[in-house]
């Protein structure tokens, strides 16, 4: 990292900055802001530790090795997979359970195969809501939506309402995160006839130590993952150690995600929250914008748990429509279809009203 | 000779008693010092009574020395609520004091209708206040006058006063009004179709954040540099009065120095 020949770029303009050795002060050739010399060394020194722990935040991997554990003999013999002959999802069931269509594609062909090469989970989130909680909710979600097509409670079909127990990995990290952001100070004195406003710009440099704990993210692929986002957040006080057990009754899906793979998730939302975090400590400004950040993980742990959510597929026009609910909390997400009538009318209707209302205080205004 | 002598004594008794009557009812113009010619005087004074009969409105003018500390606002509304306030379509009066070189016009609030603090008032100064800066006091009065007259026909002819929004469509609003409407509309349809979905994807971990485990061990803000910009002020300084501030009291009007 050893980068022995500093280019100084003047901060407000970028051209390059060279100042004479002794001097406290330098000003910039080209647009004559001038600046005290400590402060533009500071911002460098700053700058290239920024890029070394830059360069480690790179580095800082996962430990998703310990996710997930070895089942033993007579549980993997008591568990059932099943592959779906029309999409080749896999899906897995304990003895008691009959996986009889697929969830994702409704195939009434599901053919039996070797239980192999799943992990089993650490953690369960049992079922709470029934297959009624689920078609009531759903029903609940149509209400309230002024574009849906007025048939369409009437002609939607429920075509299966399915149970399954979702892969999720949750990632735990404890982490150091470090931030520059440049902030500005605004006064505005009247001297004169003239308005002066002084801008006073700083490098605030903000970094910490912070922890999150079990940040969800789907290890499906045939699982949305927008929907998978879109169910959060789960109540993790009812999160329990796995046993074969829960898979009664309820089919599971076995991740095709893995750990590594569904990481940068994760770490893409943990740097937004450390960010945010560190950004709401720059205060006493009045406008703050990031300009470089580091986030390094010094704990990353990842566990895998089995998450309770219900599939709806409904028909309406002959085209699908799939919704989810969290099967813990009951939270029911979806896209619901609008009525192209009702969309073009509506906000006409909105601007034909508004039309006289705007004449008139455009009137008011120039008047 | 005695007859002549009689006549002559009836005759002064007549003008006596039609002046102690007009100290009651005064002329339009009061003129106290004697800077229109008797001609002149008669002239206007029969101009406003015939304007009066036409528009069902009152006109007062005084030409006055006032005192040094005289409050104008409050000395023209009283002139106009003492002398002309009986009116059936409004009144309006006009004081130049040649003491301080001054003028003040008020209005009551049924002229204020016709002739608005806003829009009105500048207009008349515009009309006699030339005429005044030169000495022309007569010109000065007709002029006033006439411009009483200008502004009482417009609202009679359009039924609102001059300088209010014209009753013609305005169609640069009606197309500002438009467009904003239509983007108001598109607006509307995409929030209502977005409503119609709540997948989202998830773009931070905020809920997953341990609140007390957050512990910030470097906090610096190094001071950089300055900028300074410098604007001019806009000249916004015109005092467009409200309708109806003359004082309070429903009355109206404004003044100025000539
Ligand atoms: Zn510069
Ligand atoms: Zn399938």
């Amino acid at each position: 990292m050893a980068d022995s020949s500093v280019s100084y770029k003047c901060p407000n303009c970028g051209a390059p900055l060279s100042f004479l050795p002794g001097k406290k002060t330098v000003t910039c050739e080209y647009c004559s802001t001038e600046f005290e010399v400590s402060a533009i060394e500071e911002l460098f020194r700053d700058k290239q530790d920024m890029a070394v722990h830059a360069a480690e935040a790179q580095e800082a991997k996962w430990e998703t090795e310990n996710a997930g554990s070895e089942w033993s003999g007579d549980e993997a013999a008591a568990l059932h997979a099943f592959t779906c002959s029309s999409c080749g999802a896999e899906l897995v069931c304990d003895e008691n359970t009959m996986a009889t269509e697929c969830v994702y594609c409704g195939n009434p062909t599901m053919i039996p195969k070797r239980f192999d090469g799943m992990l089993k989970p650490d953690f369960v989130i049992p079922f709470k809501k029934t297959k009624e909680d689920a078609v009531a909710a759903l029903k609940e979600f149509y209400k309230g939506h002024m574009l849906l097509p007025s048939n369409f409670t009437a002609n939607n079909r429920v075509e299966a309402i399915q149970p399954m127990y979702v892969p999720f990995w949750l990632f735990d990290s404890k982490i150091t995160a470090r931030a520059e952001f440049r902030a500005q100070k605004i006064r505005k004195h009247s001297h004169g006839d003239e308005i002066i406003t002084e801008t006073s710009h700083y490098n605030c440099r903000r970094s910490g130590t912070m922890s999150f704990e079990k940040i969800p993210v789907d290890g499906s692929k045939k699982m949305a993952d927008d929907y998978m986002e879109s169910i959060e957040p789960f109540d993790y006080s009812e999160l329990t150690t796995f046993s074969a057990a829960y898979l009664t009754g309820y089919l599971a899906d076995k991740y095709d995600v893995s750990a590594e793979e569904s990481a940068p998730r994760a770490d893409k939302r943990v740097e937004a929250s450390a960010i945010d975090v560190l950004q709401s400590t720059v205060e006493g400004f009045d406008t703050c914008s990031l300009k470089s950040s580091a986030i390094r993980k010094d704990v990353g742990k990842v566990e895998y748990a089995m998450v309770p959510v219900w599939i709806l597929t409904t028909r309406y026009d002959d085209k699908p429509y799939t919704f989810m609910m969290n099967g813990q909390t009951g939270k029911v997400v979806g896209s619901l279809p609008y009525d192209k009538t009702k969309a073009f009318l509506y906000p006409a209707i909105c601007s034909v009203i508004l039309i006289p209302i705007l004449y008139f205080v455009i009137l008011a205004l120039i008047y | 000779m005695m007859l002549k002598k009689f006549i002559g004594l009836l005759t002064l008794m007549i003008v006596l008693s039609f002046s102690a009557v007009s100290a009651a009812q005064l002329q339009p113009v009061t003129d106290d010092l004697g800077l229109l010619g008797a001609e002149e005087l008669k002239s206007i004074n029969q101009k406003i009574k015939s304007m009066e009969q036409t528009h069902g409105i009152k006109i007062g003018i005084w030409f006055t020395k006032m005192k040094n500390n005289t409050d104008m606002i409050t000395a023209s509304n009283n002139f106009l609520d003492q002398n002309f306030a009986k009116s059936k379509n409004g009144s309006i009066v006009l004081i130049v004091d040649m003491n301080l070189r001054k003028y003040e016009m008020a209005t009551n609030s049924l002229m204020l209708q016709k002739i608005t603090d806003t829009d009105g008032i500048p207009f008349l100064k515009g009309e006699f206040q030339p005429a005044l800066h030169n000495g022309d006091y007569y010109g000065a009065a007709n002029s006033f006058v006439d411009g009483v007259d200008k502004l009482v026909s417009y609202y009679e002819k359009n039924g609102q006063p001059y300088g209010s929004a014209p009753d013609g469509i305005d169609f640069a609003a009606l197309g500002g009004a438009i467009i904003v409407a239509l983007l108001c509309g598109l607006g509307i349809r995409s929030w209502l179709i977005g409503s119609m979905s709540n997948i989202h994807h998830a773009s931070e971990a905020t809920d997953y954040l341990q609140k007390n485990s957050v512990n910030i061990n470097e906090n610096r803000d190094t001071y950089l540099f300055k900028n300074v910009t410098r604007t001019k002020k806009s000249s916004n300084s015109s005092s467009r009065g409200g309708g109806g501030s003359h004082g309070g009291g429903g009355h109206g009007g404004g003044g100025g120095s000539f």
